[in-house]
């Protein structure tokens, strides 16, 4: 199944020139390859290794989680909004799936 | 050639532990009725573990303790776990029978001769999630008790 | 779900004198609670190829964490350098006390030298924040978060 993935900024219409922060939320177990399930048995680990962010063609963050980073992961970045522009996310995850989301920040 | 392949079968069910021997993977959980059997069958202490879906102390439990590689070596060799959602209807009768009043909850029973109430003694019993280290000692602890009162395994 | 930190009174008294006098010892020494240097030092080798000895703590490095996380399965942590963005190639997150301490590798470029997330805790232990600059610094920032034991119902 696809990765649900979330982008948001915050502000959502930043001014020319002000900082604006970039929250990424998966819906991704994360799952550790620790975490014991309801018989005992240890549930493989299955969590994103790569989190890349791209702004207008450029990579701005590449971002490699653990199992210690929690379920449903939030990654937050902080950037000047010096321009519009589209942030692309891709990311793997140890299962071997893969997908990409886009968002496009506009200036106030 | 059978016969070759037949002897080495034997000898090597000869050779393997006991656990193994009877077919029960103690690596794993299992519901009440099985546990209490196999515990039963083994003579080894019961770990009745209660836990609850949601509960952010089984999580914690389930994720960084009884995972733990000394915890579940220590588990495997010693006890025979019964794992119990507290909410399910049979959860809820054990939870009755047993006092268990939260999750998580440990409760150790060791299997003894009779019937009824007198057919297993508790040796302990935890509530609330803890560090893997003060568990593990918990574990030895319940685990010495058990063999200083029944004979068995030595611990450690 | 009706949820209720608690103290144990028996074993509780002891297990509490025994930690107010580990956690004193490790005052003393100026540690943190729960510190285990020993794992983190493996872990730091591991991802960085340098040891705690290489780590320089400053007050670049601000660590935004609770002091008492309820759950060690979501605890919000917040990395930030007062640094020139340009300065600064990558931040790092690890917990001592974890199956593996390392939580998190970022590298930056063009964006502020800041991160946020929620992380996995094992148990009572020192977060240390690790932002390594191009001129290969490795500046820490530490604190220690305590996981409350606890039960439900």
């Amino acid at each position: 199944m696809p990765v649900q993935i979330l982008i948001r900024f915050n502000p959502a219409k930043p001014k020319a020139g002000d900082d604006v922060r970039v929250q990424i939320v998966a819906q991704h177990p994360m799952e550790p390859g620790t975490r014991k399930d309801a018989n005992g048995k240890t549930i493989p680990a299955n969590y994103i290794t790569e989190l890349n962010v791209i702004f207008d063609g450029q990579t701005v963050a590449q971002i490699r989680p653990t199992g210690g980073t929690s379920a449903n992961p939030l990654f937050a970045l902080k950037m000047k909004a010096v321009k519009a522009g589209q942030l692309k996310v891709t990311y793997k995850d140890l299962a071997g799936d893969s997908g990409e989301k886009t968002a496009d920040l506009a200036l106030a | 050639m059978h016969r070759r392949n037949l002897l080495f079968l034997v000898v090597l069910f000869w050779l393997l532990p006991w656990g193994v021997a009877e077919g029960v993977d103690y690596a794993r959980w299992y519901p009440y009725d099985q546990a209490s059997r196999h515990a039963r069958q083994s003579g080894r202490v019961m770990l009745v573990y209660f836990w609850s879906h949601g509960c952010v102390y089984c999580e914690q439990m389930n994720t960084f303790v009884l995972s733990d590689e000394g915890v579940a070596r220590a588990l495997e060799r010693h006890f025979v776990v019964a794992s119990v959602d507290i909410h399910s209807p049979e959860g809820r009768a054990l939870s009755r029978e047993l006092r268990a009043v939260g999750t998580p909850t440990f409760v150790f029973l060791a299997p003894r001769q009779g019937a009824g109430p007198s057919a297993w003694q508790e040796l302990g019993r935890l509530y609330g999630s803890r560090p893997r280290a003060q568990f593990l000692g918990e574990l030895q602890h319940i685990c010495q008790r058990a063999g200083a009162e029944g004979g068995g395994e030595r611990c450690g | 779900m009706d949820r209720r930190s608690f103290l144990k009174t028996s074993a509780g008294a002891v297990a509490g004198a025994v930690l107010s006098s580990s956690l004193a010892a490790a005052l003393a020494q100026g540690g943190l609670e729960g510190e285990d240097v020993a794992k983190l030092d493996a872990a730091l080798q591991k991802a960085l190829g340098k040891g705690y000895k290489d780590l320089e703590p400053s007050k670049d490095v601000k660590l935004v964490a609770p002091t008492i996380a309820e759950s060690g399965a979501n605890v919000p942590v917040e990395i930030e350098a007062a640094l020139p963005a340009e300065e600064v190639k990558a931040i790092h997150c690890f917990c001592d006390k974890n199956p593996t301490p390392l939580l998190f590798s970022v590298f930056l470029s063009g964006v502020a030298p800041y991160y946020a997330t929620r992380i996995r805790i094992a148990e009572t232990a020192p977060v240390r924040a690790v932002v390594e600059t191009k001129d290969g610094k490795l500046l820490l920032a530490s604190q220690s978060v305590r996981v409350t034991v606890g039960g439900c119902g």
